[in-house]
């Protein structure tokens, strides 16, 4: 079947998290992409974890067989001239080039836009880097803490007598990628509609500071009505009770109250408690917020996750179980909707990874390929190119692939 | 003169809560017309606020912490994500509203809405029949877990899927029950993103094809692949994560450090040796930095309880803003973690002009969030603010639908058209 970016082809420099995320969408909506690493060590994230049984191979870390699915590996020195003639050769024909070195890097390769744009001028070359190309922090180094940290939001969670709490593992970076190919994608739109191409300088900070989590309303509040946005007490709790995570038979449940205080009695079997005077406004509930608590504990320390959000659904009001990995990978539901996907691979057999994020009825997520081995396609990418199997060995002995 | 990437598309939002919004404001902000379709006689949970009245006490989120007169026009939330969207009302509940829905339809490119899966069916709009109407047209349906499956119909909020793919159990204090762990909402935010990408796919394949197609996002699903290394480790090593809070898997010292301040925090992370040379060189070479137990990453991760109490000695003095100076000139990631005021006062954001100043009649005039992606041939600037319930109304009815002056005055009258929710509506 068609897939949505068919015959998109893409030159992909990132590596580590973001960059490759936002590569591995173009990848598995139907886009070629060429994967290109440093000889002999190729991108950091085949040396991050997790490991089957701990122990490192450049070929078998979960993180990278999950970013990388669908896109080819070349490996080129870009600091030799070989290297870069390749890279040249290659961006002439690419529709896309992305690139996430820290700024200055791609100039100092000679490989910056201007030089790209002499021999492609539609193309889109798009850098992706944590701070962006301009501005006094361009050249700093970033975490995933740190980035979480300096786009705000993470100050306002968290205990407000302990420090802020970030989002788990590096989901922060995996939003900054996903923004990142927006812009992107509005390129390869302006390019289809209007014959232009362009430079795009994405910076994860900017980007991560106008997601729809909190942050991009953050300063807007502040202007508003002077709350920076210090972390408190979940005043939902009291005032919208249930909200908030509360312990159940065998785990723990998430409530959101919020809205819903006829449903929460109904629910809990106690209509009397609706037009009751001592819990019927936000203000009443915060008065007797234990009490209240006092009523609800029972309720839910006698039902398990699944009974208490099939209970939750049934009167409308809004929870969800806080499930662990094991039980989001076992899940029934998404095990039915075919969510995850099965992929062979050379080195690792079959596995298992996170399938497509969105279903398209016409155009469909697929994984046509694993993730490459390191310059498992410098071969076939370079023949294509017009290069013999001894130019090849003769440039590998250079150290130029 | 180059356009913007999606003038000339026209995008109507059906759509709840923050998660739906947010789509639409990334569509809006890359030039599409993107117009809200509301109503004064039911309150859409979550775009103008919770309640069309709240009462007097109900101050957060409101403009001045004052719901005023018009509640519906002062939230942050719709302010943050309705730049640039336009405003017309509609009562869906009753044939009419259907049939100038589906009027609409006809000349629109993309329909997005994010409800509990049975209410565009129920209303007789889902994509079967507004394909009819319009062949080329790009649905797009999100709703919690999907069109099909036992949790169909279970709908929640960003915490409730955030719970249910893992992120709470991954994310709380290390050494406390997840009762402590604050409310994530980082599903919607990115609920929002996989929209908008899914959405120019599609256009770029319609663009070749002439062809339309329907698109569904699970917002659990879309946020899944985030946490993917506790997945993999799971299925690599039926090994259980559970959270490291601020710290990382292989790095330290890595994590939330107390400044100089009221409630003042910086971020710092130690990847590397090279990292660790430089952090010792910014706090002038201590003696317990010096410390041969110290000297490799493996010895440091498990120390890292004793080092991070002597780097919050250090840091504590210091503001956080002067930590992150300190630190970046030895090569060692470090910044300020940043509340509302810092993020618009940043002098990194100020230079890469990360504001702009926009005017609502309501509000006034503030700083928004510019639109991030910088165009080397397009500068992308907010075009107009939140749209007032109702404001377009004239546009929509009169010039997109062609509807006549006493037309538009019986749709007055009969509750469709409207600038200011019903009486009944709390």
């Amino acid at each position: 079947m068609e897939q949505a970016l068919s015959e998109l082809k893409v030159l992909d420099l990132t590596q580590h998290i973001a960059g490759p995320y936002c590569t591995k969408l173009l990848a598995d909506y139907g886009a070629d992409v060429i994967k290109i690493e440093k000889p002999g060590e190729g991108d950091s994230t085949r040396r991050m974890g997790p490991f089957p049984d701990d122990i490192p191979h450049p070929e078998k870390s979960g993180l990278f067989l999950h970013l990388n699915t669908n896109k080819r590996s070349i490996t080129l020195n870009l600091k030799s001239s070989t290297g870069r003639k390749i890279f040249l050769e290659l961006a002439k024909d690419a529709d896309v080039i992305i690139e996430s070195f820290r700024p200055g890097v791609m100039a100092s390769f000679g490989l910056n836009y201007e030089v790209v744009r002499q021999i492609n001028p539609r193309v889109i070359m798009a850098s992706i880097s944590n701070f962006g190309q301009t501005g006094p922090y361009r050249d700093y180094k970033a975490s995933d803490v740190v980035l979480s940290g300096i786009t705000g939001e993470m100050y306002s969670s968290g205990q407000p007598d302990r420090e802020p709490l970030k989002f788990a593992d590096a989901a922060i970076q995996y939003g900054g990628g996903y923004l990142a190919l927006v812009g992107i994608l509005a390129a390869v739109l302006v390019t289809q509609w209007q014959g232009i191409g362009q430079y795009l300088d994405l910076s994860l900070m900017q980007l991560i500071e106008t997601l729809q989590d909190g942050r991009a309303r953050a300063s807007i509040t502040y202007q508003f009505t002077g709350d920076a946005g210090r972390r408190v007490k979940n005043e939902h709790s009291l005032t919208w009770p249930p909200t908030g995570n509360y312990p159940c038979v065998d785990g723990y449940m998430c409530w959101t109250g919020l809205g819903k205080w006829r449903n929460v009695c109904q629910m809990i079997g106690r209509p009397d408690m609706i037009t009751d005077p001592r819990y019927a406004t936000p203000e009443a509930r915060r008065q007797h917020a234990k009490e209240i608590q006092d009523i609800l504990s029972p309720w839910m320390m006698e039902r398990t996750k699944k009974e208490s959000w099939a209970a939750g659904m049934a009167a409308g009001v809004l929870c969800g179980p806080c499930n662990t990995a094991d039980e989001v990978v076992q899940d029934p539901h998404l095990r039915g909707r075919n969510f995850w996907a099965e992929v062979k691979h050379p080195v690792m057999g079959k596995i298992t990874i996170p399938g497509r994020p969105f279903i398209m009825s016409e155009t469909p997520w697929q994984l046509r390929r694993p993730a490459p081995l390191l310059g498992e396609h410098n071969e076939e990418v370079l023949s294509q190119l017009g290069y013999s199997r001894e130019d090849l060995v003769r440039m590998r002995e250079a150290g130029a692939v | 003169m180059i356009r913007y990437p999606l003038e000339g598309v026209r995008v109507l939002d059906l759509c709840q809560l923050q998660a739906g919004n947010s789509a639409n404001y990334i569509l809006a902000d890359l030039g599409a017309e993107v117009i809200k379709v509301e109503s004064t006689q039911y309150w859409q949970f979550g775009v103008r606020g919770q309640m069309a009245r709240p009462s007097k006490g109900e101050q957060a989120g409101y403009f001045q912490r004052d719901p005023g007169e018009r509640p519906w026009e002062r939230t942050t939330g719709f302010h943050s994500y309705c730049r640039n969207k336009l405003s017309m009302t509609v009562d869906l509940k009753r044939p009419e509203g259907v049939h100038i829905f589906k009027q609409l339809i006809k000349v629109s490119d993309i329909f997005i809405e994010s409800n509990s899966p049975d209410t565009v069916e129920r209303l007789g709009i889902d994509y079967p029949q507004l394909k009819e109407v319009n062949p080329a047209l790009i649905m797009l349906r999100m709703s919690s877990y999907g069109l099909t499956g036992p949790y169909r119909n279970f709908s929640s909020m960003a915490q409730n899927v955030e719970a249910f793919c893992g992120h709470t159990s991954l994310r709380g204090y290390p050494g406390l029950d997840p009762t402590f762990t604050p409310l994530g909402i980082m599903a919607d935010g990115v609920a929002g993103v996989g929209v908008a990408i899914a959405v120019l796919m599609a256009l770029r394949y319609r663009r070749q094809t002439g062809k339309g197609q329907l698109i569904e996002l699970a917002q659990a699903e879309n946020f899944i692949p985030m946490l993917s290394q506790a997945y993999m480790d799971f299925i690599l090593n039926q090994r259980v994560q559970t959270t490291l809070g601020n710290r990382h898997p292989s790095a330290a010292p890595c994590g939330a450090y107390p400044c100089a301040g009221d409630d003042r925090w910086v971020a710092i992370t130690v990847h590397n040796d090279e990292e660790w040379s430089g952090l010792r060189r910014a706090l002038g070479d201590p003696d317990w930095a010096k410390a041969p137990e110290l000297a490799t990453m493996v010895e440091r991760y498990r120390e890292q309880d004793a080092i991070d109490k002597h780097l919050a000695e250090w840091t504590r003095g210091r503001s956080p803003r002067e930590v992150m100076e300190l630190l970046q000139k030895e090569g060692v990631p470090a910044g300020p973690i940043t509340d509302g005021r810092d993020v618009l006062n940043d002098p990194h954001n100020r230079a890469r002009g990360h504001f702009q100043e926009i005017t609502h009649p309501e509000v006034g005039t503030y700083e928004a969030v510019a639109i991030p992606w910088k165009m080397s041939e397009l500068e992308l600037r907010i075009r107009h603010p939140a749209p007032l319930l109702g404001q377009h109304n004239e546009y929509v009815y009169k010039e997109l639908l062609g509807y006549s002056d006493e037309e538009y005055t019986r749709l007055e009258n009969e509750g469709h058209i409207g600038n200011v929710p019903a009486e009944h509506i709390p």
